[in-house]
């Protein structure tokens, strides 16, 4: 559904570099990095308002340069930038205006999830942050997209809206013929719905691989730090000593031993883009 | 049925665009810089200035006095236009899913509209100023006017080359701001000249000059025109330069 390859783009100062990694229909991917590691600039690119320089973007088996409208009448967005509708007119007022632009657009349903995300029908400007972007979310699904391309999105949600939100990107990939990229520094939630992640750092591509493989590579490791110095060093990306012991991350293989002692866990998204992110600098 | 209906919504959007901009743009005015408002509305009173001396003022009409707020009011709403900035749909419409042609209609039906509306307002001003020349050799004012007001449309397509700095603005024609000022003072020559020569019998010379500012007028604008669809059509369909 979705291929990069080998992709560059500078914007500004910022570059990104070969980035390359592909998601198949039916799949929700994580596109996870610190702030400023490139993330927006790769949904940028994947809603084609951002040209790469090199290497290729292909959406649905298609270009933009072939078929733009094809490709974004099946792309729904939630962006973190504002101005994108306008702040004088109401919520159905701006969904009617550019929903008209989009084949499959429904006003029902765009009403039906207004309501389902408890938003009233005021004007765009006086809405939250958070409403913005639930607004927007809504205005993505009601006009039937294959693609969600989310950036950023629940850090600015609340408790309650987030299990929603969830919840309805679970069931959007449901009939195993649309995706979703969900571009966050909050990996949180990306543990209980990502199928796969694709992990950037100062505009390169650090991996890209999807969860039983990340299961499969890397362990997290905790005990004495004695017990972890004896792992080979070659194996350990980064080890934090704590008040209450060291931690580290580990590749993993299948001839990898561990001492009983240590406690050997899968390790979570955060600790994986933590320890990397530290390893690497 | 269903392409009407988009070049209807095109246009629809091109209008709340620039409605959306009204209170940017107001915000833009206040505290704009000094040297338009000096332009657009101190030099205004300097070319008028010989109506309301004494040896004018046997020609100057109380409908003149009409004319002259109407006319004030006309460039305000001119200068008060090129002070926004309508591009905000343009970003939204990027991602929505329209072809290169109806994005391009799009640009065009804007540019058409933002320098129509102000021309419109240019007609209306100057069908008052002809009648107002048969009772009157006032009208020739107008051409003064009317540049002023010309420029302040083209301005509007002066954007700033990237944001909305206008600090940084990108003219279709190199040089233009000082052409600009090299053809207000010509003006000033002008409503100076015309005040000078003001006796009937010595309109020609007056009449020669004002002919050739326009000719120079009419040759600007064929270069502008030339030179501006491929600036407009770069910086709307660009998103990069856009943003």
């Amino acid at each position: 559904m979705v291929q990069l390859t080998n992709v560059k783009k500078k914007i500004g100062q910022f570059f990104l570099e070969d980035i390359t990694f592909s998601l198949r229909e039916g799949y929700i991917m994580g596109l996870i990095g610190e702030n400023g590691a490139g993330k927006s600039s790769i949904l940028k690119l994947l809603l084609g308002i951002l040209t790469p320089e090199e290497g290729q973007i292909s959406i649905f088996g298609t270009t933009y340069e072939e078929n733009e409208k094809g490709i974004k009448n099946n792309v729904g967005y939630v962006l973190a930038e504002d101005g994108l509708f306008l702040g004088e007119m109401n919520l159905l007022e701006n969904a009617r205006l550019f929903g008209k632009y989009y084949e499959n657009f429904s006003e029902s349903l765009f009403c039906n999830y207004a309501s389902e995300f408890g938003l009233k029908n005021i004007k765009v400007k006086k809405l939250s942050r958070g409403e913005y972007l639930k607004f927007q979310f809504a205005f993505a699904l009601s006009h039937k997209p294959k693609l969600l391309l989310l950036d950023e999105p629940t850090a600015n949600f609340d408790p309650e809206f987030r299990r929603k939100f969830l919840c309805v990107i679970t069931d959007f990939i449901k009939d195993g013929r649309k995706s979703v990229i969900l571009a966050t520094h909050l990996t949180e939630d990306l543990e209980q719905i990502a199928d796969y992640v694709t992990f950037i750092d100062h505009g390169r591509l650090l991996f890209s691989m999807d969860r039983e493989s990340i299961n499969k590579y890397f362990r997290m490791a905790a005990g004495e730090e004695y017990k972890i110095n004896l792992l080979p060093k070659e194996n350990i990306i980064y080890k934090e000593a704590g008040k209450y012991g060291t931690r580290a991350l580990v590749k993993h293989g299948r001839w990898s031993q561990y001492d009983d002692a240590l406690n050997i866990t899968y390790p979570l998204l955060e600790e994986l883009m933590y320890f990397i992110l530290k390893g690497k600098h | 049925m269903r392409n009407n209906n988009k070049k209807l919504t095109i246009l629809h959007l091109v209008i709340l665009d620039y409605a959306g901009e009204i209170k940017e743009g107001w915000k833009r005015v206040k505290g704009a810089d000094i040297v338009l408002w000096f332009w657009d509305f101190l030099f205004i009173g300097i070319m008028w200035a010989p109506w309301f001396m004494d040896f004018a003022w046997e020609y100057f009409l109380q409908a003149e006095l009409f004319v002259y707020g109407y006319t004030i009011g006309v460039l305000s709403l001119g200068f008060f236009i090129s002070r926004m900035y309508p591009e905000k749909l343009e970003k939204t419409l990027l991602l929505c899913p329209l072809t290169q042609a109806e994005k391009i209609q799009y640009v065009k039906t804007g540019y058409r509209l933002k320098v129509g509306v102000p021309m419109l307002f240019y007609v209306l001003a100057g069908t008052v100023w002809l009648f107002l020349q048969v009772i009157s050799p006032f009208f020739i004012i107008e051409i003064g006017l009317w540049m002023f007001f010309y420029f302040r449309c083209i301005n509007i397509y002066c954007m700033p080359e990237t944001g909305r700095d206008d600090s940084i603005r990108r003219y279709p024609v190199k040089g233009m701001e000082i052409f600009q000022i090299a053809v207000q003072l010509l003006e000033v020559g002008q409503i100076m000249g015309m005040a000078l020569y003001f006796e009937g019998s010595r309109w020609v010379p007056i009449y020669i000059y004002e002919g050739t500012i326009t000719l120079l007028q009419v040759l600007l604008y064929i270069i502008m025109k030339k030179n501006l669809y491929p600036i407009i059509m770069e910086r709307a369909l660009c998103y990069e330069d856009n943003y």
